[in-house]
């Protein structure tokens, strides 16, 4: 490698091969020199604040973390000077941090200061320690600063800044003390804060802390604020020197390892599918703890993972099985329930036939639940009738990318849309819906020079920091993308080579696009042909484009056709296959991918293989040992609709409140009032429960072990944090218990094992084990035998016999609009803080203490027009429903269309106002469609959002933590400086 | 017709059904643990033949009262010398030469045994003194003193 031999560094008088261009701190460290740097982080870069890493290079003193690795630099780390160097900046962090481990909730081995202390071997502080004269801000529900403990390293600023790129923390450098402060100086609750809990994650010190490691952590920080005052002195008068003080705190911390677990758990909320350590104290979650190994999020989270699980211990979980009783759900022993739940399902069956039965598996549930799940389905009742909740969010991407590529998933990972010159959003609210995932696009577009452009109908966060927001009308994403498509083949634009090798059907194609011109897309979306011109051109000259879409497109009537249309748009642009492109429908649930993967769908066994086909069914009858139903089976949309038609006698649904979630929901609970027997399985008494005939308790993600399959189809394995509640069990422990009332052994001991029946079973996961997928391993599907995984798909090829991918022609014809009636666009999504229907969310304090209930956004011409005000009531109603909200007025909306969260039970749920509309080729409710009246209850009232909620802060961006600011200040004297000039 | 239902009739298990399960559970993990049980009871009865076992379930029970008392007492001006002596001692320690102190230790003991034997003790006069310089044993004490006096008087 010749160009390596130009970097030889000589470090200590040692040489050392470099990677040119390395950061020189990087380098020292892999050569195990040992230097102090508190501020620096591998995952945040170099912030430059804390001086310590002082070093000599070719007879200078600098900062490490500065510098880049440059051929025969000469590197001294020891020298007297340097190293006096080194202790004045410990010293001076010092002054600003008070050690009194022993009695700190932050001393659990990996307080940085104290590390860097004893490994430096410090043994006395030179300067006493100044506290400054802020009060500590408690005003968070989640974290709290103490500046008095803050050494102003600002990773927390380059974290918020950088990182999660929500701009809210920085430091004044200005002031006579300088402190982290939260927008314009004011208490952290009434920021911008959203809570992503990435500051306290990167802090290397107990000064931005979770409030749950608070008086939790230590043995001896349980006391009440005098005392432990009294503790502190006390502590520092008897530990004289850092050295004994360390040895002593050393302990303390060797023995909170005896008592607190730190356990690898997944994300239970969104698809991006954040990996952390979750440090639990018995059944209290003391913080969450994401790290650099983390392969979906890195150091990242959203208040959701880091803050949100309150629900696991709350109250109102069931902890019995309950069955129906006159007008009451009466708990009893599992045996009971189980006995009676088989015994029902086998009468029913007798009496009219398996297929009168069916199945719904759950998103949230692992990919075992979900094996286990339509196991139970097909090899032990006897039916296809087994669905999952991606009938309402991602089947139609799905069903678009099996047309046009092969592979229902995301073609690439989230490291390909960080990487993109040109990301394109469409109806995905990413920075609420799927925030760790859009902080790499915001922190790209910030700092790499990614262009982003959004089309949306509502103009959210990243329609407002995005170079292009387009606002198409509701539903024709198709035809933008297919004229945009078509433009770019007129003018020749297309990337001919990657077609003629991977792509069929362009011609036909291209016939089929004859009438997406320009003039016609802007007619049917309202985007001008020009700014039409500009994307193609944009798509065109980007080298590496990928394109990112959510329910905004898919929960439309033709949701399927419309991500197909995407599909067509970057196989034209060749735009597969290669790093930083591809495809993303981002998928909505921990494990919406994972559920369908394995096998809980009617028409297909896990990996997506038919059930009409023979020798698939072979193979699982052989498995299995029975016969197997060739018929594809209802989905859950016509499970619904078949229970109305005295179709379907008995339903299982686990994981999924189906009564508030599925579309036209007063529909769905009639049909529910009508089944012959119903089986629930969840942690809650769901609305969907309150129908149930038999309830059972299941176990959650922290109680148990197994695997989830995130929106990159990548595979991740949980660990048990927690003992089940009371008597709660996993869901595939429920499942196979009710197979063997009904005469199935299953003899499952162990996940493990129902991954590896998988495996055996299923060609797209030959090669899953958990030992590949031990601890922050994971694979992306499709997974060969040997262990290897495919993370960008399609570099070889399409999954095709001839490998090529199919362009797919499409028409359009739009069926929905508003009417005289119903005159008013009713649009709904996520909130960032909240999830799904709100079971789990809505059960955290300090969530519910900013965003306490649901809203119904009003453009400010609507509210002139009908002569509202913030907090107005108002009553919606559509075809299908009524539901009534409280109204804020905002910019976000515009015009006749209103916004609201899907985050809602009881009377604001959205879905009392959805209809029966389906996208024609997946069933999908087309929750997007629906067209709506207003009528007001009340003309102005209380704001549904509260003053502490961060939709009413002022974040202010700037780059990093402007570290020359620092430098500027009269009093700053970098340490090299004070050395040399000290002799 | 299956109307909604929130209402939720718990399972009321008899005292006497609760006492029996959790005596069956503790059962299950006495056998578990059958040796470390022992052990613990043996321990246990060594600590309450000490006496001991009153003290410590006391002063758990009022550990938080006793820590308050204990830190906020030593936390006062008055202590700070003593909490400043306090490590000082430990590393003096240190620099005691222990070989030489455990010489010295063993003669004091030796001395008190002495001591204890003598059960009636007559008055001493200073001839008694003088005789009693001859006695090996008297005399390698008195030079041993007097070697400690001048050591200790030294800068």
């Amino acid at each position: 490698m010749p160009e390596r031999d130009h970097t030889v560094v000589t470090i200590n008088g040692q040489e050392y091969l470099a990677d040119p261009g390395q950061n020189v701190l990087d380098l020292i460290n892999t050569v195990e020199e040992n230097i102090p740097q508190i501020c620096y982080n591998e995952s945040l870069g170099p912030v430059e604040t804390c001086d310590t890493c002082v070093i000599q290079v070719n007879g200078e003193l600098q900062r490490a973390c500065s510098l880049k690795v440059e051929a025969g630099m000469k590197i001294e780390t020891n020298l007297p000077h340097v190293q006096a160097a080194q202790k004045e900046a410990l010293d001076t962090i010092l002054e600003k941090h008070e050690l009194y481990c022993t009695v700190c909730d932050y001393n659990n081995g990996d307080c940085e200061i104290h590390n860097a202390v004893a490994e430096f071997g410090l043994e006395h502080q030179s300067r006493p320690f100044q506290p400054t004269s802020y009060e500590i801000d408690r005003s968070g529900s989640f974290y709290r600063y103490d500046p008095d403990q803050c050494i102003l390293c600002g990773r927390c600023v380059e974290a918020c800044q950088d990182i999660e790129v929500n701009e809210t923390l920085t430091i004044d450098w200005d002031r006579q003390e300088p402190r982290v402060i939260w927008d314009n100086d004011v208490p952290i609750e009434e920021s911008s804060c959203v809570n992503c809990g990435q500051c306290a994650t990167v802090c290397p010190c107990n000064a931005i802390m979770e409030k749950g490691m608070e008086e939790e952590a230590g043995f001896m920080t349980e006391q009440e604020p005098s005392l432990l005052r009294s503790m502190i002195d006390v502590t520092k008068k008897v530990e004289t020197g850092y050295g004994p003080l360390l040895a002593v705190s050393d302990t303390e911390a060797a023995m909170r390892e005896e008592r607190i677990d730190k356990t690898k758990t997944v994300c239970t909320y969104c698809g991006v599918g954040c990996t952390f350590d979750v440090w639990t104290k018995d059944r209290k979650v003391l913080k969450v703890e994401p790290n650099e190994h983390s392969p979906a999020n890195g150091i990242a989270t959203c208040i959701k993972g880091k803050f949100g699980w309150d629900y696991v211990n709350h109250n109102e979980r069931l902890t019995k099985p309950l069955i129906r009783r006159g007008h009451k759900l009466e708990e009893v022993e599992w045996d009971e329930a189980l006995s009676y739940a088989a015994q029902r399902f086998q009468e029913i069956r007798e009496e009219s036939g398996a297929d009168k039965l069916g199945f719904i598996a759950s998103s949230k549930a692992s990919n075992e639940d979900s094996y286990a799940m339509q196991k139970f389905s097909r090899q032990v009742m006897g039916t296809n009738n087994v669905d999952n909740c991606s009938r309402y969010c991602q089947s139609p991407a799905t069903k678009g990318l099996f047309r046009t590529v092969g592979y229902g998933g995301d073609s690439g990972s989230i490291d390909d849309i960080a990487a993109a010159d040109l990301v394109l959003t469409v109806g995905s609210n990413t920075a609420e819906s799927h925030p760790v995932l859009a902080s790499r696009i915001k922190r790209s577009q910030k700092l790499f020079g990614q262009k982003l452009f959004v089309f949306d109908l509502r103009k959210h966060e990243m329609a407002d920091r995005a170079d292009r927001f387009y606002q198409p009308a509701s539903g024709t994403d198709l035809v933008w993308a297919s004229a945009v498509t078509k433009y770019i083949i007129d003018q020749g634009w297309q990337e001919q080579e990657f077609i003629t090798n991977w792509v069929n059907g362009f011609e036909e194609y291209y016939e089929s696009l004859r009438a997406f011109t320009l003039e016609y897309a802007e007619d049917m979306t309202g985007i001008p042909a020009e700014d039409l011109k500009y994307v193609a051109e944009e798509i065109t000259k980007a080298d590496k484009v990928a394109l990112c879409w959510a329910m905004g497109v898919t929960q439309h009537s033709l949701g399927s056709d419309t991500s197909t249309s995407f599909s067509n748009l970057l196989l034209i642009t060749g735009n597969y296959g290669r790093p930083g492109t591809g495809a993303f429908p981002l998928r909505g649930h921990n494990n919406v991918q994972g559920c369908s993967d394995f096998g809980s769908m009617p028409n297909t066994f896990p990996g997506y293989e038919p059930v009409s086909d023979e020798n698939v069914r072979k193979r699982y009858e052989q498995a299995w040992g029975v016969a197997l139903s060739d018929e594809p089976g209802m989905d859950n949309h016509e499970m619904i609709k078949a229970i109305h038609e005295d179709k379907l006698r008995a339903m299982y649904v686990k994981g999924e409140d189906t009564a508030i979630v599925d579309a036209n929901i007063n529909y769905v609970t009639r049909a529910f009032e009508k089944l012959d027997f119903f089986v629930v399985q969840d942690l809650f008494l769901t609305e969907t429960a309150r129908y149930a005939d038999v309830v059972l308790p299941a176990a959650a993600s922290l109680e148990k072990e197994g695997t989830f399959t995130n929106t990159e189809r990548r595979i991740q394995r949980l660990y048990q944090a927690m003992h089940p509640m009371e008597d709660t069990k996993p869901d595939w422990e429920i499942i196979q218990l009710l197979a063997e009332k009904l005469g199935f052994d299953w003899n499952y001991e162990h996940p493990s094992e129902i991954m590896e029946e998988a495996a055996s079973l299923s060609p797209l996961f030959a090669g899953v084990t958990y030992e590949r997928l031990e601890g922050y391993h994971s694979l992306q599907w499709p997974v060969a035998e040997d262990g290897t995984d495919e993370p960008l798909l399609y570099m070889d090829g399409f999954p095709f016999e001839d490998k090529k991918a199919r362009l797919y022609p499409l028409h359009f014809e739009l069926p929905y609009d508003t009417t005289e009636t119903y005159n008013l666009h009713l649009n709904n999504g996520r909130l960032l803080e909240h999830f799904h229907e709100g079971n789990m969310t809505y059960k955290s304090p300090g969530i519910r203490r900013t965003t306490p209930r649901s809203f119904i956004e009003v453009s400010p011409e609507l509210a002139e027009e009908r002569g509202i005000k913030e907090g107005a009531e108002v009553k919606l109603t559509s075809d299908a429903g009524e539901a009534t909200g409280t109204v804020t007025i905002t910019d976000r909306v515009r015009g006749k269309e209103l916004y609201m969260p899907l985050n809602s039970k009881g009377k604001s749920a959205v879905n009392f106002l959805t209809d029966n509309s389906v996208d024609k080729d997946s069933d999908t409710p087309a929750y997007k469609e629906i067209a709506v009246n207003m009528q007001v209850l009340k003309k102005q009232g209380k704001s549904p959002i509260p003053p502490n909620n961060h939709r009413r802060g002022a974040p202010q961006p700037q780059y990093s933590v402007r570290v020359e600011d620092k430098w500027k200040r009269h009093d700053y004297e970098f340490p090299g400086n004070k050395v040399k000039r000290n002799g | 017709m299956a109307e909604p239902i929130s209402d939720i009739k718990r399972m009321e298990m008899s005292r006497q059904e609760k006492v029996e399960q959790d005596v069956q559970e503790v059962k299950e993990v006495v056998s578990a643990n059958k040796e470390s049980i022992v052990k613990g009871i043996e321990l246990l009865s060594a600590l309450e033949e000490a006496d001991a076992l009153e003290a410590a379930t006391a002063l758990t029970k009022k550990r938080k009262t006793l820590l308050n008392n204990v830190i906020k007492e030593i936390d006062k001006p008055k202590y700070t010398d003593a909490l400043d002596t306090l490590p000082n001692l430990i590393f003096l320690l240190g620099d005691l030469d222990i070989e030489e102190t455990r010489m010295l230790l063993q003669r004091l003991n030796n001395g008190l045994r002495e001591t204890e034997g003598e059960k009636e003790q007559e008055e001493t006069s200073y001839t008694d003194i003088v005789k009693s310089l001859k006695d090996p044993d008297i005399n390698r004490s008195i030079t041993l003193l007097l070697q400690f006096l001048k050591g200790m008087g030294k800068d």
